[in-house]
């Protein structure tokens, strides 16, 4: 090095993903394009965790078409996917996922296999993404907004109100102080209604009741939230957007309360409830309660602020937004969306907000990563309890997707390098930093001085005989390269 | 499989680390940008942070004509 040399070096990785500011002003430590990396505690950037095709070869063969993989035929659409534990009467549970499929209801023991829980044709049209499932009362309830709901019982058989008049139609429910609270009524668009307490089936008794929420205000009732902090929260759109606050313990001292006006909720399915925030994606961006309550329902406190240019640039085809979903990834630290790329027919973009680095402050660094998987279409996508399918990893939470071809993928396959592919497909990890002009070498040098630049360091994790491509870009010009993942570590001298 | 922790042998945190060197990566101008990209099939990558080396050369550069 000559003695004229410096260097400027950033170090791990703290900083977050921006591709709406310009890329100049940005911090060194910043991204302007995260694809496919999620970012770990330290902020380290990494290639995501790969998917298997959920069945019983997938601990060897991640694209297993083993038998009872595929559900109906291998152009139906996952739509609907739920871990059920069912109790009943016994302190040991039963596990069950359970799939809308095309227009069916499969149910799988957890093993990597499906079998159809009722006759095929049995419940709505492959093509409805309002389809929903809630886990109460020892059923998954089952609903689309279109067809008559219908409930799975804890021994997997399809059963019905058995108590008053049937379910009206409705499109998603929340199992809350052991009723179910429904909504999006086909007759009642801004009704909110519960059922009797320790019984899911009474829709009409002494004991149920409904609520009207400002009805005729150019909205529905779109959404819930699942119990939080003792309360539900209800989401009216998709037009203006407003939220409303339930209390009370019984009947005679349940309440509502407007909460907050704005950032209308399209998609009941793309709300997210944690434990310690509630999460939604709207026309504008992506909100959070906490930050919405806190900072108020202006743009400078979206959380997707960062990531602005999807909506605003429409990279993201804000029309297909209401088909959108939402999941919840606690090992992870992330939540996110699926959604629709402009230009595209599958929602195939995972939109991913790691909640644990971000700071949610207006102007706070923002840890977002957007997670690209090739060729399919996901309907729909939950976190599931791994079952004994993979002993390794039974009852850890993993994140599933559902397909267009009948098949689930089962996620969070890095426990080591085999497991980096999306049915055996490969898929590309893709990081930039902002265009660098004024650097903090020994001495500053500003944007408008030349600089003679000659040579990039990059530290890594040594994770293999593999190699990354680099490609730099000094003004207008770019030089590429390759750089060997294991490392140098042997100096002259 | 999970790596094995052994107490009082093994190490709490990480300690896996190294770098890469690319000279290669010369020429003068204003502004740098750097894309590092892994496209294998069961490839990982995982990137800590980075260095550039530069010299500061002209203040008032000229363009070429």
């Amino acid at each position: 090095m000559s003695t004229r040399e410096t260097q400027f070096t950033a170090h791990p990785a703290l900083g977050g993903l921006d591709i709406s500011s310009d890329p100049t002003v940005l911090d060194p430590n910043f991204l302007i394009i995260a694809d496919n990396i999620e970012y770990k505690e330290g902020g380290q950037r990494k290639k995501r965790p790969g998917h298997r095709v959920y069945s019983t070869g997938m601990v060897t063969s991640p694209a297993s078409t083993a038998t009872n993989t595929i559900m109906v035929t291998t152009s139906a659409s996952v739509r609907a996917l739920a871990d059920f534990w069912a109790y009943g009467a016994s302190i040991v549970p039963v596990q069950r996922y359970i799939a809308v499929t095309g227009a069916s209801i499969y149910q799988s023991p957890a093993d990597g296999t499906w079998s159809p829980i009722t006759v095929s044709s049995s419940f709505g049209s492959d093509s409805n993404r309002t389809t929903n499932l809630m886990v109460g009362g020892d059923k998954v309830v089952v609903s689309d907004g279109v067809s008559q709901p219908i409930a799975v019982s804890s021994a997997a058989a399809l059963v019905g109100p058995t108590t008053g008049a049937n379910w009206p139609i409705f499109t998603a429910a929340r199992y809350h102080l052991n009723r179910m609270w429904y909504f999006g009524l086909s007759t009642s668009p801004s009704a909110f209604n519960f059922t009797a307490a320790n019984n899911i089936f009474d829709s009409t008794g002494a004991d149920s009741g409904a609520f009207t929420i400002s009805v005729g205000d150019g909205d529905a009732v779109i959404g819930c939230s699942e119990p939080f902090y003792a309360s539900l929260y209800i989401f009216k759109g998709p037009h203006h957007g407003d939220i409303y606050q339930l209390s009370g313990k019984t009947p005679s001292d349940f309440s509502l309360v407007p909460v907050t006006p704005g950032a209308p909720l399209l998609n009941h399915r793309a709300l997210v409830t944690t434990p310690t925030d509630i999460f939604w994606l709207s026309r504008y961006g992506v909100h959070s309660l906490q930050t919405t309550v806190k900072f108020g329902n202006v743009e400078e406190a979206f959380l997707s602020l960062p990531i602005q240019r999807l909506w605003r640039d429409r990279l993201i085809n804000i029309n297909e937004l209401d088909q959108a979903w939402g999941f919840w990834h606690p090992i992870r630290n992330i939540v996110g969306w699926c959604v629709r790329p402009q230009g595209e027919t599958n929602h195939h973009w995972l939109i991913c907000y790691n909640y644990a680095l971000s700071d949610p402050k207006p102007g706070g660094k923002k840890f977002w990563s957007i997670w690209k998987t090739t060729n399919v279409d996901h309907p729909c996508g939950a976190v599931l309890l791994v079952g004994n399918v993979d002993s390794n990893h039974q009852l850890d939470p993993h994140f599933h997707l559902g397909t267009m071809n009948g098949q689930v993928w089962e996620g969070d396959q890095d426990v080591n390098d085999a497991g980096l592919n999306d049915a055996g497909q490969a898929y590309t990890a893709t990081i930039q930093i902002p265009v660098l002009t004024r650097f903090k070498g020994k001495s500053e040098t500003p944007e408008t001085s030349e600089k003679e630049f000659c040579g990039l360091v990059t530290y890594f994790n040594p994770k293999g005989q593999y190699s990354a491509n680099v490609s730099a870009v000094i003004d207008r010009r770019t030089i590429s390269t390759t750089i060997s993942l294991q490392g140098g570590g042997d100096p002259l001298g | 499989m999970p790596a094995v922790f052994t107490l009082d042998t093994s190490t709490l945190g990480g300690n896996s680390f190294n770098y890469a060197e690319n000279p290669e990566i010369e020429d003068r101008g204003r502004s740098i940008s750097v894309t590092w990209s892994q496209s294998g099939k069961n490839q990982d990558m995982e990137i800590f942070g980075y260095s550039i080396r530069y010299k500061e050369t002209e203040k008032s550069p000229k363009e070429q004509v």
